[in-house]
């Protein structure tokens, strides 16, 4: 029997709470610099900004990431399906808009696959040599289709309504976008944490030989894992486009590495096994009040990465010393015991 | 053993086939190509890279990976720089031109030597860094040179107080630095020899350097023979630093610039001259010669995209061809090893 | 066999020695001494606390309390350098090689070969003295062929000359034969004696009664950390010793298997997988205990692994319940009823950072849902059914599966593949590092399941244990079957002939 009282620290012991904490330190930390710029208010509409895009493409890194494997061509994967979207458009002057978007969703599923393909077919090259790869590819080929262009144009509801639009709830200003985001998490979390098939991701993960000797299809889910990735890479291209109003072929530059940080923030582990879709928002809500606070005292990328860099290492630091201090501290105590008898 | 058997076993002598085919393939369309100053051009470009890569290679041996080699180029450089921006000064001297003493106005600054130093420092303790948070902090490779190649962007920044260093922030010396020739070849290339050769004798003749090998090979078992495993891996993210701190300076001397973002993404070019030279990225294995024939080849190939001509502008054809070659390469690298491995077996008598 | 008379110069005096590890006592108050010139064998189970002694000996790890003195003088093996620079060397089993390196690097290794005090190391000298240390051994491996590219055998031979290299007094040999032939052994044998004679003092620690018997002059058996005991080893015999190893009698070891021989489940029908084996037939029956035995190396998991879809064989067909297959992964076969027990439980069978109830329900979790979702309570029941019926040792079904005991972590594996509904069982090495409580539970399990119907195809290196539960034997040499025997025929050394490989004089005569 475990005893109600075994269970509490193991619940608090969580990420999440650190996550939770650290979140309120920054708001707090900022609001007190910048009574009248950072508020919940104005913090609520920049998540257009600094949210969605990357929270979709964490959303993807995020399975990967529990496969233990790593994708760094996702913005590319955007960047290509965006690029499609464009130019099968043509500022109205081609296919239907509808159809465009279909397109980009197929694309990015298709890089996706190329991924998943060469990562199970080479398993001795490792998902980061592939990945490093066909991301010059996927942009490479986003350079021949746009030459150093941009296509846009798009239709009103696109670039406007989605791009900058509104929804009052309960008296407060929501961009459309974050509901779209916020959406997808209730059931991804479902999804991932609550049906076997997102369990396979975890056994997979954990270790992939037990998991394929268990009978776990393992091929199929890695393969599944990067396509989903694609798709959601696609999915952030789309929610870029919108927000900026057009496709180059440089759009996203640069987000793989803040996909993989949110995914690592919120709790996932390179090595696989790991990783909390709560977790995951946290993470994103943090970062993106923690980028918002620099953005108004330094109005500066490279301060605003330097402070992500810097975030990453110390949440994935700490634990692991207070891990080694654990042990050592354990082992001493069973030799004090040692001593006495 | 056929000569081709031999050929195909020995990575080095493949490399070198294909590099040597590469040459005379894109010779056949643009004899330009093929020419001795143009091959001693791309050689002298390739340089940078292979410098990176033969650093790549320390830190792949021992099981690790760099990936924030790139940022530190950029802060080591931006940190020369910017000495050198401040003590920039005149100094009028006479030279004979056409028969006449004429004034002249040389800028002078630093001595270069104090500039690669300060900016192999700069490199060294980026990498000591690293290494810190990899061996003592257990931190997985790619994560905490990821998160510190976020870091040492923003620092480069802050040093710089946002501004790029341009060629009238530049001394005489720094700017002839990579445009000096001797027998022919760019003063880079002396570098990078340089460089292969001193690497060449520490990882095959020193000790310390034959480490990076064991603790790659077999982590317990070096544990076990009384190595120290996490110095070694120290050690190789040092020595990966201190050369991407070199790499910095050359870059900037070539390009007569230093920006922030500085050659972003050059680290994908390096871990693939690695992997293409027969570096194991798991640790352990790797020869050096096969990285410097590694790098050479992506030269090769980068180059030779260019002197294709494959459409009106070819820019757009070589980003977009580079990523599918690398590829092509790398598993073809896989199919050569199943190969041998195949044959090995076939080799066992049951 | 001629011994000579150990003399009576204590080398080493080890007293006391505890070592603790986090939640765990490897070693509690451990004993041991060792005179010059003698082979002192140390044995006890799997997990009884033999490689950390062998590591605190070495200095890789450093003991919690206790003394150490060599030679008279007490000393701290503060890291593996000191213990090396004292003249204690270790050829471990499987751990010290470097695959990636050369035969002479690995031998000189920590050791490196320089010119006087220069710090550069002079290879043509490595080569050298490796050369004369190899053919010291009378080896002819070549001093630059890769580590990793060479047998079992001949790694063991320059783990030797590793240790000679050292100018050891003290050489410590871990499981030196377990891959080893019966020829390859008997050269290592006479290795251990030269040795000896010239006043090496040798530690050796192997679980062959063969390789005890025939080299040591004393034995120290260990227990679950603890120290037993030490004797002469004419003050012995077989089965005293393995009663102090077990701390019990073994007499009611094996259970009396019952089930009767039904229809054939599966067929394997001249397999073949290029490297690995050759030609494999032999057919398995409802209620049949199967056994597959060889040495080490001779092919037998790869042939298990073919057949259960891990790998794919190149020719050949089998045949499960009188319907042809061919399976590309375990998960079709596990579907078709065939489940594989996997000889490596910690990489194979388990996701140890998993609780006993997730690893359980891991190949069955389809059937723990309501509605969509999974549920925690069905998992929690059915593992709770498969605990209870196993009799697995946890305190709840919540404990991750790294912190059992090898017998129970086993349990846990087959509790997992138990719950896949099968009809044919393949086990690979069931019993390898599992203590004797639960092998014979891991017996008793088998015989109810042979009850049942199932057909277990048992791959087994322990003689003990397939001369008692096996109704046929399939032995396996090089890749081919050597023999197959009935139970009336089955006798030790019939088996271990038909296993043992051919030597090449052998095979040219023949």
């Amino acid at each position: 029997m475990v005893r109600f009282t075994d269970k509490i620290p193991a619940f608090f012991k969580r990420r999440e709470w650190l996550l939770f904490g650290l979140i309120v330190l920054t708001f707090l930390f900022f609001n007190v610099q910048e009574p009248n710029n950072y508020t919940l208010v104005k913090l609520l509409n920049q998540t257009r900004v600094y949210m969605v895009d990357v929270g979709f493409m964490a959303l993807g890194m995020l399975l990967v990431l529990i496969l233990g494997d790593i994708d760094i061509s996702v913005a590319a994967i955007a960047a290509l399906s965006a690029t499609v979207m464009g130019v099968t458009y043509k500022a109205g002057q081609g296919l239907p808009f509808g159809i465009s978007i279909v397109l980009m969703l197929v694309t990015g599923v298709l890089c996706g696959l190329v991924n998943g393909l060469l990562v199970i077919r080479f398993k001795e090259l490792f998902p980061m040599i592939i990945t490093l790869a066909t991301q010059t590819l996927y942009r490479g080929i986003a350079y021949i289709i746009l030459k150093d262009q941009s296509a846009g144009s798009f239709p009103t509801w696109f670039s406007k309504d989605l791009g900058y639009g509104l929804v009052n709830i309960f008296g407060l200003d929501v961009p459309v976008m974050l509901l779209c985001l916020l959406a997808v998490f209730p059931l991804y979390h479902l999804w991932l944490h609550h049906t076997v098939s997102g369990h396979r991701y975890f056994a997979t993960g954990t270790n992939l030989t037990a998991s394929r000797f268990s009978g776990i299809h393992t091929d199929k889910i890695k393969l599944s894992a990067f396509m989903l990735n694609g798709l959601f890479a696609a999915i952030a291209g789309f929610f870029l486009t919108s927000r900026t109003g057009s496709v180059k072929y440089t759009i996203g530059t640069g987000f793989e590495m803040q996909a993989i940080a949110v995914a690592v923030l919120g709790g996932a582990s390179t090595s696989g096994g790991k990783g909390s879709v709560v977790g995951l928002l946290l993470a994103l809500v943090l970062l993106t009040a923690l980028k918002n606070g620099l953005m108004l005292l330094y109005n500066d990328a490279f301060i605003l990465n330097l402070s992500v860099g810097l975030l990453l290492i110390l949440v994935v630091l700490i634990p692991n010393l207070l891990g080694m201090l654990n042990k050592y501290r354990t082992v001493r105590r069973q030799r004090l015991e040692l001593a006495k008898t | 053993m056929s000569f081709l058997k031999k050929l195909v076993r020995n990575r080095e002598a493949g490399l070198t086939l294909v590099i040597i085919l590469l040459v005379l393939l894109v010779g056949l369309r643009n004899p330009a190509f093929a020419s001795l100053s143009n091959l001693q051009f791309i050689l002298g470009d390739t340089s940078i890279m292979i410098i990176l890569a033969l650093g790549m290679l320390c830190v792949l041996l021992v099981g690790s990976i760099d990936i924030s080699i790139s940022a530190i180029m950029a802060l080591s450089a931006m940190t020369a720089g910017i000495l050198m921006k401040n003590n920039l000064g005149l100094v009028e001297t006479t030279t004979l031109v056409e028969g006449v003493e004429t004034a002249l106005a040389i800028k002078t600054s630093t001595p270069l030597i104090v500039l690669i130093l300060l900016a192999m420092g700069v490199g060294a303790a980026c990498g000591l860094v690293n290494g810190l948070l990899i061996a003592y902090g257990k931190v997985l490779p790619i994560v905490a040179t990821l998160g510190l190649q976020y870091i040492i962007y923003g620092l480069s920044h802050l040093v710089s107080s946002g501004q790029a260093i341009y060629r009238k922030d530049m001394s005489e010396s720094f700017i002839q630095f990579t445009r000096h020739n001797l027998l022919g070849f760019n003063s880079k290339v002396w570098i990078m020899l340089g460089t292969f050769l001193l690497l060449y004798f520490f990882i095959t003749y020193l000790r310390s350097g034959r480490r990076l090998y064991a603790v790659g090979s077999n982590r317990e078992a070096a544990q076990m023979s009384g190595i120290d495993t996490k110095r070694t891996t120290l050690m190789a993210h040092v020595i990966m630093g201190a050369l991407a701190g070199l790499a910095g300076m050359l870059y900037a001397s070539h390009d007569n610039k230093v920006t922030q973002d500085m050659a972003m993404g050059y680290e994908m070019y390096v871990i693939a001259a690695c992997v293409i030279g027969g570096v194991s990225v798991t640790g352990g294995f790797g020869k050096i010669l096969g990285v410097l024939l590694g790098a050479l080849a992506i030269g090769v190939i980068n180059n030779g995209l260019t002197m294709l001509r494959l459409t009106g502008n070819s820019e757009f054809w070589k980003k977009a061809i580079q990523g599918a070659v690398i590829l092509i390469a790398v598993v073809t690298n896989v199919y050569i090893k199943r190969g041998h491995e195949k044959r090995v077996l076939r080799e066992r008598r049951l | 066999m001629s011994k000579s008379t150990p003399g009576q110069e204590l080398m080493l005096n080890i007293d006391g020695v505890s070592k603790i590890f986090p939640g765990i006592k490897a070693l509690d108050d451990v004993h041991f001494t060792l005179k010059k010139g003698e082979i002192h064998a140390l044995i006890g189970e799997n997990g009884a606390g033999k490689s950390t002694f062998i590591k605190v000996l070495t200095g890789v790890h450093q003991p919690d309390s206790g003394t150490l003195t060599l030679k008279g003088r007490s000393i701290v093996m503060s890291d593996p350098l000191v213990a090396q620079r004292h003249g204690i060397a270790a050829i471990y089993q499987h751990l010290a090689a470097y695959p990636h390196l050369s035969v002479a690097e690995n031998i000189f290794m920590c050791n490196e070969q320089r010119a006087g005090q220069s710090p550069v190391i002079s290879w043509k000298q490595t080569h050298r003295k490796a050369r004369e240390l190899l053919d010291s051994l009378g080896s002819t491996i070549s001093t630059s062929a890769i580590m990793g590219e060479l047998s079992v055998a001949q790694q063991q031979i320059v783990e030797i000359a590793k240790a000679l290299s050292q100018e050891a007094d003290i050489l410590i040999m871990d499981e030196p034969t377990a891959a080893l032939s019966k020829k390859e052994s008997e050269e290592l044998y006479a290795i251990a004696r030269r040795l000896r004679d010239k006043g090496t003092s040798i530690i050796l620690i192997s679980h062959r009664f063969e390789d005890v018997y025939s080299l040591a002059d004393r034995v120290t058996v260990l227990r679950d950390g603890r120290y037993i005991g030490t004797w002469d080893i004419q003050d012995t015999d077989e089965g005293m010793l393995v009663n102090h190893m077990v701390g019990r009698s073994i007499d009611q070891f094996f259970p009396q298997k019952t089930a009767p021989i039904g229809e054939e489940l599966l067929k394997v029908d001249s397999i073949s997988r290029l490297g690995h084996f050759k030609d494999v037939s032999f057919t398995l029956h409802a209620g049949e205990i199967l056994g597959l035995t060889g040495l080490v190396g001779a092919g037998r998991t790869e042939v298990v692994e073919a057949i259960c879809g891990v790998t794919k064989p190149d020719s050949g067909s089998v045949t499960l319940l009188g319907r042809d297959v061919h399976f590309n992964r375990p998960g079709q076969a596990l579907a078709e009823g065939l489940a594989l027990l996997p000889e490596d439980r910690q990489k194979q069978g388990l996701l140890l950072p998993w609780s006993i109830e997730d690893n359980i329900t891991l190949s069955n979790l389809k059937t723990c849902r309501s509605h969509r979702f999974i549920s925690r309570k069905t998992i929690q029941d059915k593992a709770e059914q498969t605990i209870k019926r196993l009799n697995i040792k946890a305190r709840s079904g919540k404990d991750t599966a790294d912190s059992l005991s090898g017998g129970n972590q086993q349990k846990v594996v087959l509790g997992k593949l138990l719950d896949a509904n099968a009809r044919v069982m393949v086990m690979d090495e069931p019993t390898k590092g599992v203590d004797v409580g639960s092998k014979a539970a891991i017996y008793q399990i088998m015989c109810e399941l042979a009850l049942q119907g199932f057909g277990i195809l048992m791959v087994s290196s322990e003689m003990p244990e397939v001369l008692a539960m096996c109704d046929r034997a399939v032995v396996m040499r090089q890749g081919r079957v050597s023999a197959i025997i009935d139970r009336a025929d089955f006798s030790p050394e019939g088996i271990l002939k038909a296993g043992m490989p051919l030597t090449k004089e052998a095979e040219v005569s023949a």
